[in-house]
């Protein structure tokens, strides 16, 4: 269901012409500025940038997720909380200090949330998967086993939307079952206990589930006779993949030396 | 309780390991990914957490490390640093909960392990992280003591006056003392953790192992040095009067069957006959006695014996189709040539996530090939496919066989059993009985009424998909609907919509006062939650003595449970039945929570013609009660003298093809 917000939007741009892993690496670096210099300049800036390249993108604002209500109240009561407290700066006689370090956070969650929907909107599973094992590819020289690790990674790309399939049916048939009453208080912690004993029966449920699809993937494997997956085609490095590494580790360096 | 499975041993992985770690990955990278939508993080770290127990108490700890290592990868997809850390705490917590199960440890030690290895370096890390990061750390901790401060400032005019300066202080020391505090902070969480972990695990891992049984590993075979490539081949091969076995026991005895290259020979046989087994062991999967052959089966090498099998979206590998073929074969194997000799040229760079049915087997079809085969094993290849897609995939077994392949294939379908020079039945021989006829006397009142539905997944998104357009129809109480339709017509969601699973994005669904309408999914073990057929038909028919309702589904119960045959199983393991008796159980769960419409979802799919009958004569039994029935399915072949309707789903608008009503 959820996974379903953060799909790869199939627009031909130079985002998405850019090299798997160099969005990744410029990713991981923008996201280790942001977390080790978390000041409004750096939140800004790194807004600014992830919507110019939403535009470069040419990417639709519908694809944005609405945030579950929950969600929202939960964040407003912190807001208020905040608030409260007080603090530096005044304006109007009002201390908008603790509001202003609450909202600062929040937002540096929503700007990494965002850049994380960048990257997969921009980025097919397959391609990041491919990317993934290209980048992993080098350790190999450390006796590291990145064959082992990159077919792994290879079948993790095929196994989600198979996981995500049996998720789904699992979900629906546990949300159509029968539960007892709720209008008495007594039985208040009765029908608690019975949804928590559902969930568990439905976690067990979807790891059955998904389990047989495994013993299918390793029975094809085992049908074609290799258990290693073939390495992804070598890409070239171009000019726009340099930029796109060179501007993240930029931003990385200055926010570590001011 | 559970052995550890899978002794301690080097090497690398084999394929059951690989593929169990990449789903166990999967799997906790989507909860995550939920986790960080839903502001749930937590809730599904715990669950991703128990997923891993559960791989680390069935195997190596190579698996464990390997699978969370993918997770991790994965998860800088979800942005920032957290889920990373998630994936992580996870794979530790995993690790020691799933080896503790394994052993059966005490408590206290399995929360000792944990502590030992999994607090260590939540503890470092977090210092580590903490003492570099100072710019978030002062913003964090400066939104802990605001607030404080805030809450505080509500609570203080109601009389708890100095509460706080006591908690601001108290506070501010502790993030004074960060250092020191948080660590020990950690190690109070970690404990709860791995007891939460624990008791989770322990039932998750009891279903998991009941459902699966132990880890079978499949072993890979190697290609023997020093056979040429002629001398090397499978064929031919004869069994004369076998016993097949497996894991011990005996499937099927006297199987007598020769196959010489260029043979085209279908095994016939029912449900539960040992077709599939039989397979298995001319693939040399089952070692078995008795098989006199010319060379070693070399299953997936090039000129030895390829298979392929019942479901299709089971056995794709890559995620585009040129990467699918090259998977295990020849360095310099002709790709092009491959996908043109089953139909799918220029399917090269396709997704194979985006493929039908009958595309994916013939992807299938296109790898086998790919090792030029001498034999090519085919168990059931058509049974999940729409007539259309059957045909298709028989003319090209009559093509490869043409050319010189010897095929060997299983079916329960004659018109597949048409296509072989040979037929081989094991087994009792399958007795087709005549249909009864069943008239249309019970068909009553209208119950559900659908008027202009229509269906749009992610409206509004760029990827938005119609998939139902403009559905009128009204279902009467005691008739038996058939929907027909090709793979991916919209099925499955005409369905969940008729299920009330899906509301419709346009039009209305409305049901007569006291309808309810209930959904049997294909395949009835994901529907069936609880491990025991009493338990589980209490669940699922809604029956307790909390209410009225509750009470009146609980007397309804025993007749329900009598009339699908019931009587002798409700002490049973629901995963020590059959297919068709786990159905019954949702057939008898569903009558008795009052269903008064049922919807099938493909619930011929793999049933030969007993198993089709016998769920004809349920059916029937249902409707003498009142319910109405819809069968949803790409399979016409319900027995239609007993079907009110037949209708038609194509691309998503509903058309009449019979209707007696």
């Amino acid at each position: 269901m959820s996974t379903d917000i953060f799909r790869d939007v199939p627009v031909d741009s130079p985002v998405r012409r850019l090299r798997a892993e160099a969005k990744l690496l410029s990713m991981v670096a923008l996201s280790m500025a942001l977390v080790f210099e978390p000041t409004w300049w750096m939140i800004g800036l790194a807004a600014v940038l992830g919507v110019l390249l939403f535009k470069v993108a040419k990417l639709p604002a519908a694809i944005l997720p609405r945030p579950p209500m929950m969600l929202v109240w939960g964040l407003l009561g912190g807001a208020i909380g905040a608030s409260l407290s007080g603090g530096e700066p005044f304006v109007l006689g009002l201390g908008l200090g603790g509001l202003l370090d609450y909202v600062r956070l929040i937002v540096l969650g929503l700007v990494l949330l965002f850049w994380a929907g960048m990257l997969a909107w921009t980025t097919g599973l397959a391609e990041l998967g491919a990317g993934l094992r290209r980048l992993i590819h080098p350790l190999r020289r450390l006796g590291l086993p990145t064959d082992e690790l990159g077919t792994v990674l290879a079948i993790t790309v095929r196994a989600l939307p198979l996981v995500a399939e049996e998720v789904r049916v699992v979900t629906d048939v546990t949300m159509t079952r029968p539960t007892p009453p709720a209008d008495s208080s007594k039985r208040g912690f009765a029908v608690l206990l019975h949804g928590f004993s559902l969930a568990i029966d439905a976690a067990v449920a979807v790891v059955v589930g998904t389990n047989r699809r495994s013993r299918d993937l390793a029975r094809s494997m085992v049908s074609r006779g290799s258990t290693s997956a073939p390495q992804p085609a070598p890409m070239p490095v171009r000019f726009a993949d340099v930029l796109s590494l060179t501007v993240a580790v930029a931003l990385t360096v200055v926010s570590f030396v001011f | 309780m559970t052995k550890r499975l899978v002794d301690e041993t080097d090497g690398p992985l084999d394929a059951s390991e690989l593929a169990d770690a990449a789903i166990a990955a999967a799997l906790v990278f989507s909860l995550l990914a939920i986790g960080r939508l839903l502001a749930a993080g937590l809730f599904f770290q715990i669950l991703g957490t128990v997923v891993f127990a559960v791989l680390a108490a069935r195997h190596r700890t190579r698996t464990v490390v390997l699978s969370v290592t993918a997770t991790a990868l994965f998860t800088v997809l979800l942005g920032g640093t957290g889920p990373i850390t998630q994936s992580i705490i996870a794979g530790l917590f995993g690790w020691t909960g799933g080896v503790s199960l394994a052993r059966n440890r005490s408590i206290p030690r399995t929360v000792g392990l944990a502590l030992l290895v999994g607090w260590p370096p939540v503890a470092l890390a977090t210092v580590a992280f903490f003492s570099v990061a100072t710019e978030l750390r002062a913003l964090a901790f400066e939104n802990v003591e605001n607030q404080w401060n805030g809450l505080s400032r509500v609570f203080e005019p109601l009389g708890f006056p100095g509460v706080r300066d006591a908690g601001a202080d108290f506070i501010s020391g502790q993030l004074d003392w960060w250092m020191i505090a948080v660590p020990v902070a950690q190690l109070f969480v970690s404990a709860a953790y791995a007891l939460l972990v624990r008791r989770l695990g322990r039932r998750v891992l009891r279903g998991v192992n009941d459902a699966l049984g132990p880890v079978v590993p499949l072993s890979l075979q190697e290609p023997e040095t020093g056979t040429s490539f002629e001398g090397g081949a499978p064929l031919p091969l004869s069994l004369d009067d076998v016993a097949i076995e497996r894991q011990g026991y005996v499937v099927n005895s006297g199987v007598t069957v020769s196959v010489s290259p260029a043979d085209n020979v279908a095994i016939a046989g029912r449900n539960g006959a040992g077709k599939s087994t039989l397979l298995d062991v001319l693939a040399g999967l089952i070692p078995n006695s008795g098989v006199v052959r010319n060379g070693a089966p070399r299953l997936g090498l090039t000129g030895g014996t390829s298979y392929v099998s019942q479901r299709p979206e089971g056995q794709v590998l890559a995620p585009t189709v040129a990467e699918d073929i090259r998977w295990g074969a020849a360095a310099d194997v002709d790709v092009a040539d491959a996908l043109g000799s089953v139909g799918l040229v220029g399917f090269d760079d396709r997704l194979t996530s985006e493929l039908s049915g009958g595309e994916l087997q013939r992807l299938a079809l296109a790898a086998a090939l790919a090792r030029k085969p001498s034999l090519l094993l085919a168990d059931e290849i058509t049974s999940m496919l729409d007539p259309e897609g059957r045909e298709q995939i028989n003319q090209l077994l009559t093509d490869i066989n043409d050319r010189g392949v010897a095929v060997v294939r299983t079916s329960h379908l004659a018109g597949d059993l048409a296509e072989a020079d040979r037929v081989v039945t094991i087994g009792r021989p399958q007795e087709l009985v005549e249909n009864e006829l069943l008239n249309t006397i019970y068909v009553g009142r209208p119950v559900l009424t659908l008027t202009d539905v229509s269906y749009t997944y992610d409206g509004g998104k760029p990827w938005a998909r119609t998939v139902l357009t403009d559905i009128d129809l009204t279902i009467r109480s005691g008739e038996l609907v058939l929907v027909t339709g090709s793979n991916g017509s919209g099925k499955s969601t005409f369905a969940r919509v008729l299920a009330g699973l899906r509301k419709p994005t346009e039009g209305t669904v409305e049901k007569e006062p006291g309808t309810s309408v209930a959904i049997a999914f294909q395949h009835a073990r994901l529907q069936l939650l609880r491990p025991l057929v009493d338990s589980e038909l209490r669940s699922l028919a809604g029956a307790h003595s909390m209410d009225e309702k509750g009470r009146a589904r609980l007397e309804r119960l025993p007749r329900a449970v009598g009339s699908l045959g019931l009587g002798d199983l409700l002490d049973a393991r629901v995963d020590s039945l059959s297919g068709g008796q786990q159905r019954r159980v949702l057939l008898a769960g569903l009558l008795a929570r009052g269903a008064s419409v049922i919807v099938l979802d493909e619930p011929l799919a793999g049933l030969d013609d007993e198993g089709r009958l016998q769920l004809a004569e349920v059916v029937d039994d249902l409707r003498r009660q009142g319910t109405a029935v819809v069968v949803v399915s790409h399979d016409a072949s319900w027995g239609h003298d007993r079907v009110t309707r037949v209708l038609r789903l194509d691309k998503g608008r509903l058309s009449t093809e019979r209707s007696d009503a």
